[in-house]
């Protein structure tokens, strides 16, 4: 349920880049009701042409319990299938490129030196500080690092906030296994994948990036190396690339990421095991 | 039954009895009942066994009707018991026995010459053990004790027998010291169906170990030997008599046990007489084969036989051509039809016993709206035309899911695997090609194409905390799976595949 329409959308998108000059991103959905390629690659043609230099881009999800939902369960809506969907999303990713905008995150193209900086440090093992109610804060590093929530109702947190100067309903400890799995689930969706740097001061070294890389030059056999000198997963880990120093997902692999990630983390939790 | 009627079992019963010239009375049970046709009964068993009908006692158990007048009958018409001297060394036959949780093994025994008292030490023909008797009598029904049993008589015995493997039924007894002649040649029961049993989680083993033991104590007539499959882990190969009794133990199993089972689908003994010097030398002239993994290359192989059934089916005519085609289709030989009334067939078949130890019972039912009955016994084994059915993936081969089959069903059983691998498999990098092949000879072929699209749109603050969530859960999931090759398969994928669902 959106409460503006596409002119609205146009003249704030205008409003903004007077504003802001080259710092502006705009979030753009396929995959929408009715919505056909063509239109999609329009409405993307039509932002570019604005002069943005960074957009994400994300596939409709239907959340349960939505207006949308119900709409979808009686068929009152139809939205476009996997294999429609899948077109747009490559087809926004050859457009993007073309006119200069890079994809350097499953859902996050931008021109060269604009990529967000804040959402990086989402996937590189940074630490954040979520403020307001239902936010989320990793904060620390290695045997130290924190997950925070802060109280998902506005009211309590207002509360709590007045009264401790704090919102937060809950503070963990995260054991070692979950704090690089998190850098496994957001890292592998960069186009440049994980760093070893990151993953090292991530964990304080306590387990080592390129132990976790020989662990899976023992998975494949000794065939695979590409041409830039990455050595390729097969398999479970087809799709996968890395060297001594960056573990990534290869760019016609990238659409298919949830599953590669799955199956890294498997092997991943098999490697720890056997510390 | 004066309800019902003739059933298949009545057929089969009697055939037996006849054949062991036993004396036959003919009862006819439940008169009390509405329905009751006890004159329609009587032209039945005249119709089909030449019973002539003023030999029926017509009695209603539950009421006590005409049991007074069936007991003289009993004692006038049955022959007495062969009446051997009691001066002759002791010869027990033992032909039944149960266990009871604290006396044992209970056996019902039959005195055949000399005199049974309580100081006597006992041994057993079959397995040499020695026994001194703990209790014994006659029973009226109840278990009345007496101190002795003479030639003739038929009583119980308790003699600290442990397991009920040790009660061979068929066994005779000697008095210590003074071996006599086994009664009677027994054969172990020839289990006629395995099935391959697994705990559903590998963690519950030792629990459902325990459970089988237990059960088998009472059921001295399943077979037990350790299976393993790379897919579901350890297990068993359990042999029972037949359908019905594998049934009844798994049932059992379940519901007093509270044990997850997967039970794989029932396979049959398969008889291989083996060619060649060197291959007889290695796996011997006659080769019994259970499990498909143990199949020899046909190379090797002179003769493929497989375990055949004679069957009885009894029908309402109304049914009698669904039942027809169904028979038709589990390679059925029509042996004789015969009207046994007005309104219902008796049919003799004979039927390959792979072709009725799964489902066969239940389409019967199904096709007659459950007025048809069935019956079978072993009848040997014939020559078959025996094929072994694997399942490849991408060419790697899966064998858990290896079956032997008869060369005409092959094709139709490799298509149903291969569309059901398609359906269940989940589809991954790189596509999977499903194959059903005999040795090399593909003989269907299913494609699984490779994922094109599987990402979360957002990956930002709080989404982490659940990708993270869903992650482990999956992962989790992961390691139920097996590898053939490139392809990870969920045991779930197994499970569905290869369990007996009934």
């Amino acid at each position: 349920n959106r409460d503006h329409d596409a002119a609205t959308a146009k003249t704030t998108l205008a409003k903004c880049l007077d504003v802001f000059g080259e710092n502006v991103s705009v979030d753009l959905i396929f995959g929408a009701p009715s919505q056909s390629i063509s239109e999609w690659l329009g409405d993307l043609t039509f932002v570019i042409d604005q002069g943005v230099n960074h957009v994400s881009s994300y596939q409709l999800t239907v959340e349960r319990g939505t207006k949308l939902a119900r709409q979808v369960n009686s068929s009152q809506v139809s939205l476009p299938d996997s294999h429609q969907a899948a077109e747009m999303y490559l087809e926004a990713v050859q457009l993007l490129k073309s006119r200069g905008l890079e994809r350097y995150e499953i859902s996050n193209f931008g021109r060269i030196g604009y990529e967000c900086q804040h959402n990086i440090g989402y996937w590189s093992g940074g630490q954040y500080l979520g403020l307001g109610p239902g936010a989320h804060s990793r904060l620390g590093v290695g045997s130290d690092r924190r997950s925070l929530i802060n109280h998902p109702s506005p009211e309590i947190w207002h509360t709590q906030v007045t009264r401790k100067g704090h919102g937060t309903a809950k503070e963990v400890v995260l054991d070692l296994k979950t704090v690089l799995g998190e850098l496994i689930v957001t890292g592998l969706r960069r186009s440049e994948g994980i760093i070893s740097s990151d993953w090292d001061n991530l964990c304080q070294r306590k387990i080592l990036f390129v132990d976790f890389v020989k662990y899976l030059n023992n998975q494949t056999r000794p065939t695979g190396t590409n041409t830039a000198g990455f050595r390729m997963g097969q398999g479970q880990l087809e799709g996968l690339l890395w060297s001594d120093r960056q573990l990534k997902i290869s760019r016609h692999h990238l659409s298919i990421a949830d599953h590669i990630i799955l199956n890294v983390y498997s092997h991943f939790l098999d490697f720890v095991s056997q510390l | 039954d004066a309800n019902q009627g003739v059933q298949a079992q009545t057929v089969s019963n009697f055939y037996q009895a006849f054949a062991n010239n036993l004396e036959i009375i003919p009862v006819i049970n439940k008169i009390d009942l509405p329905n009751a046709d006890p004159e329609g009964v009587r032209e039945q068993l005249f119709t089909l066994f030449e019973i002539e009908p003023d030999k029926c006692f017509l009695v209603s158990a539950k009421l006590g009707t005409g049991v007074l007048q069936l007991l003289d009958a009993v004692v006038e018409h049955v022959p007495p018991p062969p009446s051997n001297s009691r001066e002759s060394p002791l010869q027990i036959f033992l032909f039944d026995s149960w266990f009871d949780k604290y006396k044992g093994a209970v056996n019902m025994v039959q005195i055949n010459q000399g005199i049974l008292t309580e100081s006597c030490q006992i041994v057993s023909c079959k397995t040499n053990k020695e026994y001194g008797i703990k209790d014994m009598g006659l029973l009226t029904p109840e278990q009345e004790e007496f101190p002795a049993l003479y030639p003739g008589q038929v009583g119980y015995i308790t003699c600290n027998m442990k397991t009920a493997k040790e009660a061979v039924i068929g066994d005779t007894f000697y008095l210590k010291n003074n071996p006599q002649p086994p009664l009677m040649e027994i054969e172990a029961c020839k289990p006629m169906l395995f099935a391959g049993i697994y705990p559903l989680n590998p963690s519950e083993y030792k629990d459902l170990r325990g459970a089988i033991e237990k059960l088998c104590l009472n059921d001295a007539s399943v077979s037990v030997s350790n299976e393993s499959s790379p897919a579901l882990g350890s297990g068993w190969r359990l042999g029972f008599l037949g359908v019905l009794h594998m049934e009844v133990f798994s049932q059992r199993l379940e519901q007093e046990y509270n044990a997850e089972v997967i039970l794989t689908n029932p396979s049959v003994p398969y008889k291989l007489v083996i060619k060649g010097e060197k291959n007889i030398k290695e796996l011997g002239r006659i080769k019994m084969v259970q499990n498909p993994s143990d199949w020899p290359e046909n190379v090797k192989v002179e003769k493929f036989m497989e375990p055949m059934v004679s069957a009885t089916i009894i029908t309402p005519a109304d049914y009698l051509s669904p039942l027809l085609e169904l028979c038709n289709e589990r390679r059925g030989e029509q042996i004789s039809i015969v009207n046994i009334d007005q309104t219902r067939l008796s049919m003799q078949y004979k039927f390959p016993l792979n072709e009725i130890a799964t489902d066969f019972f239940d389409a019967l039912k199904a096709l007659s709206s459950g007025y048809a009955s069935f019956d079978y016994e072993d009848a040997g084994y014939e020559e078959s035309n025996l094929v072994k059915l694997e399942v490849k993936l991408n060419g790697d081969t899966v064998e858990e899911l290896s079956s032997i089959v008869h060369a005409s069903k092959a094709v139709s059983k490799g298509k149903m695997i291969v569309g059901r691998l398609v359906e269940e498999l989940p589809r991954q990098q790189f596509a999977i090609a499903v194959q059903a092949a005999i040795g090399k000879k593909i003989l269907a072929r299913g494609d699984l194409k490779a994922l094109r699209k599987d990402v979360t749109a957002k990956c930002y603050g709080g989404d982490i905390s659940r990708k993270m969530k869903l992650l482990k859960f999956q992962a989790e999931g992961k390691k139920r799976m097996r590898s053939i090759g490139n392809v990870s398969i969920s045991k779930d994928t197994f499970v569905n595949i290869l369990s007996n669902k009934r």
